[in-house]
């Protein structure tokens, strides 16, 4: 195909920037666009396909980004080849997110050049790669809840009426077409607010492919997603790209990677470590390219050796705010030395039963006791002062003042107590003092004791998190998704940390929404749904039985398409 | 096209939190470590430029005008500080600027130590009139009092009803959730009509004076409860002692707030409430406390304003005050800590004074001159309060500033064909 | 933060120094710069209370009398605003320091502030409005007087009750035409003696001329806040009243506004309110700002008399009434001057206390 219209456009655009220049040409080549092939047969072959194009869509060459202290990216190669997914595999702060913000035009890479379909682009905003058939759809959602999807699909190209009036049965007309082309179902009509988070992940990539996106960047996008939307999504990711369309794909999740990727780049701290194919690539083979060193992704622990009870709860109700029952007649107890997993998916009650064991929530009947004494009229301080320990699951809501630096978070339960303060006056230095040598023990990295919470990674936050409860020698711990958001280094760690805390008999409940997790883990496991246990099992639990029970004991339905 | 509701991207790498904070203060907080000291500097001087603009509407010239403003609030004495004599003009102004600085701090700290605990005390007004109001009462009666036990005992009972008041605010949010900015503009309503009530005619603190007729206004306070005056002439309204004590509140603030395990649990339930509800802090009871001791900021300002130089208050007085709500510019401008509000409080003591004072010089008509300080004062409160505002103009300048050096580098961005 | 902290501290530091630094340059070049008035010219200076210079009556007034003086007598003037309580002091240590011939003080919120100037600079010249100096306290008009001997002070004594007199009368021969309901108002701000001294001769006069006539007297605490006067204007009106009588500076605006609501009569204060509602039938006038710039006449011809006053009354023309509506009977206003020459003949002495 030859651009002409292109060649025209471009004379006139040079001529009005002032750029006309006489006696000279304007050459139009592959490289630039102005020469290139219409829609081929799709009985033809990819692989002549790819031959026939040029190679890549997409090239990003020796991006380098800086930001004070740190080098995010370091002279990363990176190139996309039409139609592929291409998986971005990477620790926390490996620099993943900082490369394809800046292909998305959010930064500007201090060196380094980026070529679209040959020809060199500078993105100045997210607006210039958005018009450059660049899609991105962000970790966290940037949808307005109170207006309905076509709205936020259509929002800022809306067709309007009479230039200034959203035509919203045009909007609804567009996004129909569009999610029917694309196989995407979602109702034009329904608030965002009122769908699931997987179908808002819909909406944002929908949003993408209504601004004509040819490269959609996915930032994590199973991490907020339940197993089945998360399977759900893999199914879209390949349908688009049947349709020609090509993915970035960031994760830190190995099996997920080897699943739906064509290709798989590993960053390691800034710096690209290899591309290679999907085909014979292992996990293991990935996260030893991840961490740079091996890692033990199974968790190998010996046989626990269970002592006296230490957490008990018997017949425990609790209510939520709007008075309905979360959790009913909840009966367990943990015994020193052993692991007890809470298996279940998310939503039956066990954020609720964490909350009335660490005091955080008040429980309508039922009691708890410690070691063996009962805690009435629970309140925060008191099962602190109990020895109950508590890993929360949401470590940036909870678990962690992100304004405080890593000495005060660290004293942020026992900071009334010597020697922390004395009648009432604080000592920072012992709290820094205190901070120095937690940071050395758990190996907290990215800062001293006078670095705020906030400018950790979430693994060194989850570290932080870890180190302060289980520096208080707690009889109890209580750890909810403590491997959540974290990557494999992170995890081997808490996990192997977790083992051995048990192994200094500690008795530890964990919560933890991934199966696996919760079955290489734990010493029992039990399972709840809908606020209730409605199973036990032991160390050699049948995976296939406790999914089942998890679902209430129906057989699990195959995802809606 | 433009450009999509885009994720507001600090200079940060990659996994830095991007969950929303949950409280005013620890937006606030974000927002400190995101401007740095630039920001709060640039409010202030945006907020003079503008009001230069306002000046120069007016038909004046304004850089002349803030020369007046500097001279009014006796700045230039900074430049001969040995002639403390107060009948030179500039060391009296000073000394003036100074006496507005001491209520400006303790009203600014009034509003920044609920704000670190993250509430918005717009109660300081109220707690300053409560304050006053029982300052007076001790100091007109005890009339036999020795003098520093006379002084100690009003400035205490002051602080403790502006306390008081102020826990009311806090009590109510902690019990049945009433917002504190609902509560404290009430609250402030009813300490307006007892200010009213008790100076007037028949009031309790209303003095029967030049006998048959009388007005609403109280009696002095007795020599014994005054404080006494460092610099100036007492008469002649000199700066009092009280000076010292906002100062010594400023540090009490700071060694308070990060001194004590008081103030850790003020900062941590500020920033995030759950967390310190998980840390094991009582959310409630910190919201109680910190508003009392807000209020006795609040209260102590006006029981020094008081005992130092008001010695007396009357209905129209009640009707004017409006220091408190200075006391919101003040620590928004200071960023809600110990160094910045005294800045924030000498700025704004200048200010006040100093158009008061300063430009009434027949060149600019004193209406104007009085107008001029509530212009700047509410320039400065929307700027700070539209810190999104700031940030976004910043954001976009550095975008333009990039999008300049693309075009230098003589790379127009090329046509993609699709 | 720990960094930006200590950064804001040197920032800090920074900015005092260049603070100090233009407080220098602005230092030296104000130093040599002479007083603000020269001995030469006359200097007078005029401080408001808080009602400040805008409230539109009182203290403009005064404003008023002051730049008359400027332009007729040739004087500089000085005029002093005060926000807050706190402005008093240092407003007429202003003055003083300027060397200002006489500075007058335009209310009797002054009246503590002026007292401790006139004891602290014996050599300044002062004047109070509203207020009689001790000297003359047996001959005072109004009846509040300073406390003190002051032989640097004279006060501005205005005989407002004549006034309040005059629209009294004709508050109560509008209500006696009128018929029904034989009930007349007046709203005050504050009570106290400059805001009853009218309403003692509104009062006296209407129930002099109207037996039957019942006098509502309420206050609505505050000088600024129309909507208060308002609403006890319209209670008064409630209760049958068909005058409202405002004594309550920019408050009894709205005791105006509610009078042309009910589409009965206001009368205005202090100035002529003609022109501030509809329905205005007179407006008892105060000439505040001919006691300006009569003490400043006075004084600039060396003929001030400390501890003494200078008394303004309807023989002088200190005192009046301001434009009296169009739908007034000529018999009324011929009768109200009857009074009128009355009074300043001395035939009938109209209380200044209200009872």
């Amino acid at each position: 195909m030859k651009r002409v219209d292109l060649g025209v456009f471009n004379v006139i655009k040079a001529v009005q920037a002032g750029k006309f220049k006489g006696n000279h040409d304007l050459k139009f080549t592959l490289a630039n666009g102005g020469m290139s092939v219409g829609e081929i047969n799709p009985a033809v072959p990819r692989v002549f396909i790819d031959a026939v194009e040029a190679a890549t869509v997409l090239e990003m060459r020796g991006i380098t980004k800086r930001f004070p202290g740190v080098v995010a990216d370091d002279r990363v190669d990176f190139e996309l080849r039409p139609g592929e997914v291409h998986a971005l595999l990477g620790e926390n702060g490996a620099g993943k997110s900082t490369l394809m913000n800046i292909l998305y035009g959010l930064y500007k890479p201090d060196e380094g050049e980026i070529a679209l379909k040959g020809s060199r682009v500078s993105f100045a905003s997210a607006k210039d790669a958005i018009d450059s058939g660049i899609g991105m759809v962000h970790q966290h959602f940037m949808l307005i809840p109170v207006m309905s999807v076509a709205e936020n699909i259509v929002l800022e190209v809306e067709p309007t009426k009479a230039g200034v009036l959203l035509d919203y049965d045009a909007a609804v007309e567009q996004v129909r077409d569009i999610s029917t082309r694309f196989g995407l179902v979602v109702d034009p009509n329904a608030k965002v607010e009122d769908i699931s988070v997987g179908q808002q992940q819909r909406v944002e990539i929908l949003k993408a492919l209504y601004r004509g996106a040819e490269i959609l960047i996915l930032d994590e996008p199973t991490a907020v997603l339940t197993p089945q939307e998360a399977g759900e999504l893999f199914s879209i990711i390949k349908s688009l790209q049947a349709d020609g369309t090509s993915i970035i794909f960031i994760s830190h999740k190995l099996n997920e990677v080897l699943e739906i990727a064509d290709r798989i780049t590993v960053l390691r701290r800034g710096k690209r470590i290899d591309t290679i194919p999907r085909e014979g690539a292992t996990e293991d083979g990935l996260a030893r390219m991840m961490v740079g060193r091996d890692v033990l992704l199974r968790v190998d622990k010996p046989a626990a050796n269970p002592g006296d009870v230490v957490l008990e709860v018997k017949g425990l109700n609790v209510q939520d705010e709007r008075g309905l029952a979360v959790v009913r007649d909840v009966t367990f107890s943990v015994r020193a030395g052993e692991i007890v997993g809470i298996a279940g998916v998310e939503g039956n009650g066990q954020s609720e039963l964490i909350e009335t064991i660490t005091g955080l929530r008040h429980a309508d009947t039922g009691e708890i006791s410690v070691g063996g004494r009962r805690i009435t009229h629970a309140t925060a301080r008191r099962m602190l002062d109990a020895g109950v320990g508590h890993i929360p699951e949401d470590r940036q809501r909870l678990g962690l003042v992100l304004e405080f630096s890593i000495a005060e978070n660290i004293a942020l339960h026992d900071y009334p107590f010597p020697p922390n303060s004395r009648w009432g006056w604080l000592f920072p230095r012992r709290l820094a003092q205190r901070a120095r040598e937690l940071i050395k023990e758990f190996d907290i990295r990215g800062g001293g004791p006078q670095t705020s919470a906030s400018s950790l990674s979430g693994g060194n936050q989850q570290k932080l998190v870890a180190a302060r409860e289980v520096a208080r020698d707690p009889k109890v711990l209580i750890a909810a998704q403590p491997t959540r958001g974290l990557d494999v280094g992170a995890i081997e760690y808490l996990h192997r940390r977790l083992v051995e805390e048990r192994d200094e008999g500690r008795a530890i409940l964990l919560v933890s929404l991934e199966l696996d997790e919760a079955l290489s883990l734990s010493d029992r496991i039990l399972v709840m749904y809908e606020g209730r246990i409605v199973a036990e099992h032991g160390a050699t639990a049948n995976e296939e039985q406790i999914g089942l029970e998890m679902l209430g004991g129906r057989r699990k339905e195959p995802a809606p398409a | 096209m433009s450009e999509p509701l885009a994720p507001q991207h600090g200079p940060q790498p990659d996994e830095i939190a991007q969950e929303p904070p949950a409280t005013p203060a620890a937006r606030l907080a974000r927002w400190q470590d995101a401007g740095g000291v630039l920001v709060p500097v640039a409010t202030g001087i945006f907020a003079f430029l503008i009001g230069g603009v306002v000046i120069a509407a007016t038909g004046h010239n304004p850089i002349q005008a803030y020369w007046d403003i500097i001279k009014g609030a006796g700045f230039n004495w900074l430049a001969h500080p040995w002639n403390t004599d107060v009948a030179t003009t500039a060391a009296y102004n000073f000394s003036q600027t100074l006496l507005q600085t001491t209520s400006l701090i303790l009203c600014g700290l009034a509003v920044a130590f609920a704000f670190r605990c993250g509430l918005f005390n717009i109660g300081g007004n109220g707690q300053y009139l409560v304050g006053l109001i029982c300052a007076n009462w001790i100091g007109v009666s005890f009339v036999n009092m020795a003098r520093p036990a006379h002084i100690l005992l009003g400035i205490a009972v002051a602080a403790a009803a502006g306390a008081a008041w102020a826990a009311i605010a806090g009590f109510l949010k902690a019990t049945v959730g009433a917002h504190e900015v609902s509560t404290t503009i009430m609250l402030n309503w009813i300490a307006y009509w007892i200010g009213n009530y008790v100076f007037l005619q028949g009031g309790p603190l209303q003095a029967p004076k030049n006998v048959p007729l009388d007005v609403p206004i109280s009696a002095d306070v007795v020599p014994g409860a005054q404080l006494p005056v460092f610099w100036g002439i007492p008469a002649l309204q000199g700066l009092h002692i009280g000076f010292f004590i906002a100062i010594g509140a400023l540090v009490v603030f700071w060694i308070v707030l990060n001194r004590t395990t008081l103030g850790y649990e003020v900062r941590a339930v500020g920033y995030n409430p759950d967390a310190a509800a998980y840390g094991g802090i009582k959310v409630r009871t910190n919201y109680i406390r910190a508003m009392a001791i807000s209020g006795a900021f609040a209260g102590l300002a006006g029981g020094i304003d008081m005992l130092g130089y008001l010695h007396h208050f009357g209905t129209i007085d009640v009707q004017a005050t409006s220091i408190g709500f200075l006391g919101i510019a003040v620590a928004l401008l200071g960023r809600n800590t110990a160094l910045g509000t005294g800045i924030a409080a000498l700025l704004f003591g200048g200010l006040v004074y100093g158009t008061t004072h300063g430009l009434q010089s027949g060149v600019i008509d004193p209406s104007l001159a009085g107008h001029l300080t509530e212009i700047i004062q509410g320039l400065v409160v929307l700027f700070v309060g539209a810190d999104v505002l700031i940030l976004a103009v910043w954001n976009s300048r550095r975008k333009l500033r990039r999008q300049g050096r693309v075009a230098e580098s003589g790379q127009p961005k090329p046509e993609t064909a699709s | 933060m720990r960094v930006s902290h200590r950064f804001s501290i040197f920032t800090a530091l920074l900015a005092v120094l260049v603070l100090a630094g233009l407080a220098a340059l602005v230092g030296s070049s104000s130093s040599q710069a002479s007083p603000r008035a020269s001995k030469a010219t006359f200097l007078a200076s005029l401080v408001s209370d808080i009602g400040k210079f805008t409230d539109r009556s009182f203290n403009q007034s005064q404003l008023e009398g002051l730049k008359r003086a400027k332009t007729k007598l040739h004087i500089n003037i000085l005029p002093l605003q005060s926000n807050t309580t706190s402005d008093y002091t240092p407003n007429f240590n202003q003055a003083v320091r300027a060397h200002a011939n006489i500075t007058i003080a335009a209310g009797f919120l002054l009246a503590d502030t002026l007292e401790t100037f006139a004891d602290q600079f014996p050599n300044s010249k002062f004047a109070i409005t509203d207020y009689c100096a001790k000297g003359s306290a047996s001959k005072c008009l109004a009846g509040n007087v300073l406390t003190k001997d002051h032989p640097n002070v004279m006060g501005l004594d205005y005989a407002a009750n004549q006034s309040g007199c005059l629209v009294g009368y004709l508050a109560a021969e509008v209500t006696k035409k009128h018929g029904g309901k034989q009930v007349i108002g007046a709203v005050g701000g504050l009570h106290i003696p400059p805001v009853d001294i009218w309403m003692a001769g509104y009062k006296y006069c209407a129930k002099l001329f109207n037996k039957h006539i019942k006098v509502l007297i309420d206050y609505s605490g505050d000088f600024s806040k129309s909507d208060l006067c308002k609403t006890i204007a319209d209670n008064q009106i409630a209760q049958g009243s068909f005058v409202e009588f405002q004594v309550a500076g920019g408050c009894g605006l709205g005791a105006l506004k509610s009078a042309d609501a009910h589409h009965v009569w206001g009368i205005g204060v202090d100035k002529d309110q003609s022109k501030d509602a509809k329905r205005v039938l007179i407006s008892g006038v105060k000439h505040v700002d001919l006691g300006v710039f009569n003490v400043i006449k006075t004084t600039k011809a060396g003929k001030f008399k400390g501890n003494k006053d200078l008394q303004f009354t309807l023989a002088n023309g200190g005192m009046g009434v301001g434009k009296i509506h169009a739908g007034v009977p000529k018999a009324f206003i011929t009768a109200m001057n009857k009074i009128k020459a009355k009074i300043i003949a001395g035939k009938l002495h109209v209380p200044k206390k209200l009872t």
